[in-house]
């Protein structure tokens, strides 16, 4: 059977001005969401290469930016080699992205429905009277009533804005949402009402999602599958439950113990064990050593003579380290 | 009264021990213009009537969401805002109307790290040189190989390398090194105040919980005072004795940190506590989700209980009387006419 979405061995460089060698932001980064409704959060420090595997995803790498090995397959089918035309098919009406501070960018001179009723009339070939009873339909689902659709963007809120991308996002009926740290920018309380939204939406919906976040404890009440990722790679992937709570790689046990939580137990003033070093990704790809060796408090010979590759440790657990194997 | 209560709701006669910072009624206003022809001008409380104390090496949270006033707050006891109302004190001393002289002798004492490692670094400037300018112009040391000492000490004591940053600019430190720098900054006068503008919200999650840890060793071994200000419960909890919540530019509740989180009196703080997003197993997430007040704040509420549109608690009372701060139980004191938890 076809996954609904399969990243493999994904590579991506950024070439800039001014330096000799590329900056690796993806290097070999793999995932996969087997069915339709799978929920996937991908956790990583900023510079881990989460938001460039989103983009990618969406095939939006634009110069400097080059994806230069891997594959990504949307039901089977190779969306790196979609000609245009599959690529306007496959871009919102199948995939559709929540971009980071995506409130801030929604058009100041129009009125908050017409970005949406533009798309259906755009992409559903959609008349007008009826495009624009889809979108207060669309706008009234994440909360936003019938009187405020033609105020304009100012007049919201940063939680009603972001509820509006929602929306937009959601226009065409995708099957899978790739939102990108929708909420840092929000109160906690407006926070919890979009993650509640989102849920909402995935629940009625079916639809897949792929979470993309810093902040591991808003990934709870939201997806059943987590992704971890350093220096631009996936060095971890399985269960919520499994990956947070009986954590195999070195690397996320690290983050998790130096996590700051409000249930956090831990002594603020007593030695907790050293949080784990910001890997800068900018190694060379192809490297033939795990990245995670200097700051490893279990690294021995082998991690720095020979790079781990993620493998299976059972079913539906994957891990890159070679204390597993 | 109790030691406990006099130093949550002192009189101006307890001048027997008096804190190191002393904030009574404390107000600020701003005037909003609003349309091109016809202009009019709407008066916004930013800040209003907050009191409050800080002991010797005591560390106090503000908290509260983006809007609600905790950074005006902050920056009027820094001097940089000028209140409308009230008064300030700096062991006894008056805090605002310092210029020049008086002002730089208090920075030397009362000093504040702000929320953008980013940008609160000058980029054109090396680490050594932001941080000696900051020594020369707090303490007025001239003595270059003596500043060039302190500099090392500080970096040393923030945890960094010197060889390896001191000639380094901020683009080339990561997050978590510029709030070291910014706060070796703080203390290049070796202050016994440190307002802390939400330190960490900008860093990486896994630098945050370092950053903490520093500004809390710091706190011990110099017998720092801090009032940490920030959005975010989980540092409140790690970091303070007591915590202060504001809401639209009021205290709604003070007191012990401990007992403020685990049993909040006003709704508010109930509220963001459980909007706090917490680590779970899948087995306690609630199927259906938890259902919160979803209103958010809408217009300006001019008579009543500032949070009275949220709140589900509220009755008719809250529409048409204003509730003040009071003690609901020991040393813990709420402005809610409904207090939660008071049995």
């Amino acid at each position: 059977m076809t996954s609904l979405l399969k990243v493999t061995d994904l590579s991506v460089e950024y070439r800039v001005d001014g330096r000799k060698d590329p900056i690796v932001a993806l290097d070999g980064a793999s995932i996969e969401l087997p069915e339709a409704g799978y929920t996937l959060g991908i956790v990583g420090e900023s510079g881990s290469g989460k938001t460039t595997l989103g983009m990618s995803i969406m095939r939006l790498i634009d110069p400097p930016g080059r994806i230069t090995g891997g594959t990504v397959e949307y039901q089977g089918r190779d969306v790196l080699q979609m000609d245009k035309e599959e690529l306007r098919h496959f871009r919102w009406k199948e995939v559709a992205m929540v971009y980071q501070s995506a409130m801030n960018s929604l058009n100041p001179v129009k009125p908050i429905s017409q970005p949406i009723v533009e798309v259906l009339q755009t992409h559903a070939k959609a008349p007008r009277s009826e495009a624009r009873e889809r979108a207060l339909q669309l706008l009234s689902e994440v909360g936003i009533k019938k009187d405020r659709v033609d105020d304009y963007p100012f007049e919201f809120s940063g939680g009603m804005r972001q509820r509006v991308v929602i929306a937009l996002a959601l226009a065409l009926s995708p099957k899978l949402l790739i939102a990108d740290e929708p909420t840092s920018a929000l109160d906690v309380v407006v926070q919890r009402q979009i993650l509640e939204l989102l849920r909402r939406e995935m629940k009625s919906k079916g639809l897949s999602l792929i979470f993309i976040t810093h902040d591991i404890s808003i990934l709870s009440e939201l997806v059943q599958n987590v992704a971890v990722m350093y220096a631009g790679e996936v060095v971890e992937r399985g269960s919520h439950d499994k990956v947070l709570f009986d954590p195999l790689h070195p690397y996320t046990q690290a983050l998790l113990e130096s996590m700051l939580s409000i249930d956090s137990t831990a002594d603020i003033d007593g030695d907790l064990a050293a949080p784990p070093r910001t890997a800068l990704s900018l190694e060379a790809s192809g490297v033939s050593y795990c990245k995670y060796v200097r700051s490893c408090k279990y690294a021995f010979e082998r991690c720095v003579k020979e790079r781990p590759v993620l493998k299976e440790t059972e079913p539906g657990r994957f891990v890159a380290c070679h204390k597993y194997s | 009264m109790s030691q406990v209560q006099l130093s949550l709701t002192p009189t101006s006669d307890d001048e027997t021990r008096a804190p190191l910072l002393r904030v009574r009624d404390l107000s600020v206003t701003f005037r909003k213009s609003r349309g091109s022809i016809s202009r009019t001008h709407v008066t916004i409380k930013a800040v209003d009537r907050v009191s409050f104390d800080i002991g010797e090496s005591e560390i106090v949270s503000l908290v509260g969401e983006s809007g609600s006033g905790k950074t005006t707050v902050a920056r009027c006891v820094m001097g940089l805002q000028v209140a409308s109302k009230g008064s300030i004190t700096y062991r006894g001393a008056e805090v605002s109307g310092r210029k020049g002289r008086s002002l730089r002798d208090y920075w030397r004492e009362v000093q504040m790290i702000y929320q953008d490692p980013f940008e609160s670094l000058d980029p054109g400037k090396s680490v050594q040189n932001a941080i000696s300018t900051s020594i020369r112009n707090l303490t007025g040391e001239r003595g270059e190989e003596a500043i060039r000492r302190k500099v090392i000490t500080l970096l040393e004591e923030m945890e960094l390398d010197p060889s390896d940053v001191l000639n380094k600019y901020p683009h080339q430190l990561s997050g978590g090194q510029r709030q070291r720098v910014n706060i070796a900054r703080a203390l290049a006068s070796d202050p016994n105040l440190i307002l802390a503008d939400e330190p960490i919200t900008m860093l990486d999650a896994a630098q945050k919980m370092n950053i903490l840890r520093l500004l809390r060793r710091l706190q011990s071994r110099r017998k720092l005072s801090i009032l940490l200000v920030t959005h975010d419960l989980a540092s409140a909890k790690v970091m303070s004795q007591r915590t202060l919540v504001m809401y639209l530019g009021r205290l709604v509740e003070v007191g012990g940190t401990e007992v403020v989180m685990s049993r909040p009196h006003h709704p508010y703080v109930e509220l963001i506590l459980q909007s706090t997003p917490r680590l779970k197993h899948s087995s306690e997430v609630q199927a259906g989700g938890q259902v919160l007040s979803s209103i958010e704040q809408s217009e300006d509420v001019t008579t009543g209980c500032a949070f009275q549109p949220r709140c589900k608690y509220s009755t008719s009372v809250c529409k048409e009387v204003e509730p003040e701060l009071t003690e609901k139980s020991s040393g813990h004191s709420a402005a809610c006419h409904n207090p939660l938890n008071t049995s």
